[in-house]
């Protein structure tokens, strides 16, 4: 096995899954303006409601995957409403939003514990065990059904964004919520969809790490901090800058640690924010401000 | 008048309630006061559950003589283990505290322990770390004692090149410096050494690394058992076919997660012969499965102390310890040493059809 090609897939595959976790960050980052920090938690949610129905109550695996990716999107959407919404109505601050959102992830990581133990958890087998050499790199099947939803997912919110009266709502109210009310648009109500739209990316991407990998409670925080690394580095809200700053971040950190130690990895991906934020803090494709 | 009576009376009621409940005898025959400290929560859950099952079995014969427990969950964390300590020790003034399981969990509680002028029994292996720590027993052996039952397998399979991952823990570490000092002894070379963070899920850049070194075979350290059998699922996905050793708990439930990833994976461990018949028959009749070493671990240490320290009312714990013969021990010939280690036999088992068996090879 050469190592070249090896790292090139990895960096790959690190990339995909941090650029679905971008992608939903940027999404409710965009209209609610404020760094979610609970949103990590929603990928350990997709993760273990797949594990509950498939191995506990031995649903078909692929209806499975369907409840985890919805029930995700709900837990956001009713975060959203019994939170988020109520913040906003008293124009909390966004040091009030981060702290509730804070709550919002050690209290379900916390559930999810208490439910499920803090055990790391392995999926059943059942997707694919193959594995495929590409240009004398090695991917396994689970690794290579992972690249495709960030790529659709990508191409469908930007479609959604630019051709629906819904993704121009959302364009509204992420230019100007206030302007976007006096209009007649519902902002709560687009906010919330947008809350259920990105949980859902983020359940996606815990379920697909849950394959490639496992899943335990606290999955999501250091998920989350690659999903704000790369969506910094591409630029905040920028739907193609958080799939182009995931796939930058993912490189980085592989290719980084080549010839020196992996304890690097972190020091290295938050070493590159830091540079980030001091020479571009908008990121790569992020607007001056 | 009345005041001075009132006052008076008031007085007479402390001072006589002071020296009342001073000179109360113990509500418990023994008046024992055990504190335990487990990783009920956490990264080490799995082993700490474990434990906790071979703790209650002894619990439940030992709160018979009057003894009293506290349990504190560690959450598997050393800043966590320290207030727990502080609670068992300030709060609930316990005579002894059996447990923390991480070496680094027991490093952080000792030094606490030791100005209480408490003894620490700690169900962690027994890291050279614990050297200075006059206070702390350990309950499982050393790095070197447990490579012993893996240099002869090295030398049969001619292993030349070995590639270490370990994680950057006491355990980890220690285990790595053991694995280099036996180089010479077991005639391999080790051509990578690398140390990884405990739950960081992708280890591929890791596994890449191994793969390319093309190691005879890896030797792989994490506190977490999961993490390190994904080390090895991750070794086998990228095409590595060589001999995997794991220093991990020897527990088939965490085989079973990884499937056939994890099949021929060595492990040195306690022979399930070596288990009493006596705490077979009581943990199959509680918990409905065969033992495993760590809950015979939580036995046997919760046990001993106890019965040590009934055994000798007055003498320090230390002394009790060593003037108390520990008879039908639920592992083999369970007994500490004068340097505070434990003596029981290991051997090297390996995974077959999602079992632990004795090594073949």
């Amino acid at each position: 096995m050469d190592i070249i090609p090896q790292l090139i897939v990895n960096s790959i595959i690190a990339g995909a899954i941090y650029s679905m976790v971008a992608l939903g960050f940027n999404l409710i980052y965009g209209t609610a303006k404020f760094f979610d920090l609970g949103y990590g938690v929603l990928t350990a949610v997709g993760g273990y409601a797949v594990f509950y129905f498939s191995r506990t109550l031995g649903f078909d695996i692929y209806i499975s995957i369907l409840l985890g990716v919805l029930i995700a999107g709900l837990v956001g959407y009713l975060v959203e409403k019994a939170v988020y919404k109520k913040l906003r109505a008293r124009k909390a601050s966004s040091m009030v939003f981060m702290v509730a959102a804070l709550g919002v992830m050690t209290t379900l990581q916390a559930i999810i514990a208490i439910l499920f133990s803090s055990q790391f958890q392995v999926f059943p087998a059942t997707i694919s065990t193959q594995t495929f050499q590409i240009f004398g790199g090695v991917i396994t099947g689970v690794q290579l059904i992972a690249l495709a939803p960030s790529i659709l997912i990508m191409f469908g919110l930007v479609l959604t964004l630019r051709f629906t009266k819904f993704g121009k709502a959302i364009k509204a109210v992420s230019d100007d919520s206030e302007v976007a009310k006096m209009v007649g648009i519902n902002t709560d109500g687009i906010i919330s969809k947008v809350f259920f739209i990105g949980s859902c990316i983020a359940g996606l991407a815990g379920i697909l790490v849950g394959f490639d990998t496992g899943i335990e409670p606290t999955m999501g925080f250091s998920l989350l901090l690659k999903g704000v690394i790369a969506s910094i580095i591409g630029g905040v809200g920028n739907i193609y800058g958080g799939v182009i700053g995931a796939f930058l971040l993912g490189f980085i950190e592989n290719f980084g640690i080549w010839k020196i130690s992996g304890e690097w990895k972190d020091a290295i991906s938050f070493g590159v924010l830091i540079l980030f934020l001091l020479f571009r803090p908008n990121g790569i494709l992020g607007k001056k401000q | 008048m009345k005041k001075i009576v009132i006052a008076v009376v008031v007085v007479l009621v402390v001072v006589g309630g002071f020296f009342l409940f001073k000179n109360s005898k113990p509500t418990s025959p023994s008046g024992l006061k055990i504190g335990v400290i487990l990783p009920l929560t956490g990264d080490l859950s799995i082993t700490g559950e474990k434990l906790y099952q071979g703790e209650q079995l002894a619990q439940a014969q030992l709160e018979k003589d009057g003894v009293q427990f506290v349990i504190e969950d560690s959450h598997s964390k050393p800043t966590d283990a320290v207030s727990a300590a502080s609670k068992l020790l300030n709060v609930d003034k316990v005579d002894v505290i059996i447990g923390t399981y991480s070496p680094d969990e027991t490093i952080a509680v000792a030094p606490l322990a030791l100005k209480a002028n408490k003894d620490v029994f700690s169900f962690s292996f027994c890291s050279d770390s614990f050297k200075p720590l006059t206070n702390v027993f350990c309950g499982y052996p050393n790095a070197d004692k447990q490579l012993d039952t893996v240099v002869p397998m090295i030398q049969k399979k001619v292993i030349k090149t070995m590639a270490l991952i370990d994680a950057n823990s006491d355990f980890g570490i220690q285990s790595r410096d053991g694995m280099v000092r036996k180089a010479t002894t077991a005639g391999y070379t080790v051509v990578y050494n690398d140390l990884a963070p405990s739950s960081a899920g992708d280890y591929r850049t890791f596994a890449t690394k191994i793969v390319a070194s093309k190691a005879d075979a890896v030797f792989v350290t994490m506190d977490n058992p999961t993490d390190a059998l994904e080390i090895v699922k991750e070794l086998r996905q990228l095409g590595y076919k060589e001999t995997a050793i794991t220093f991990i708990d020897v527990d088939n439930k965490n085989l079973q997660q990884f499937g056939t990833f994890a099949e021929g994976t060595f492990a040195p461990g306690i022979a399930p012969s070596q288990f009493s018949a006596n705490y077979t028959a009581m943990y199959t009749a509680k918990y409905n499965k065969a033992p495993d070493y760590v809950s015979a671990l939580g036995y046997d240490m919760t046990t001993y102390v106890v019965k040590a320290m009934e055994a000798n009312p007055g003498k320090d714990v230390t002394t009790a310890v060593f003037n108390y013969t520990y008879t039908n021990p639920a592992i083999g010939n369970f007994s500490f040493l004068q340097d505070h280690t434990v003596v029981y036999q290991l051997e090297l088992q390996m995974a077959k059809n999602q079992q632990y068996v004795k090594a073949v090879y």
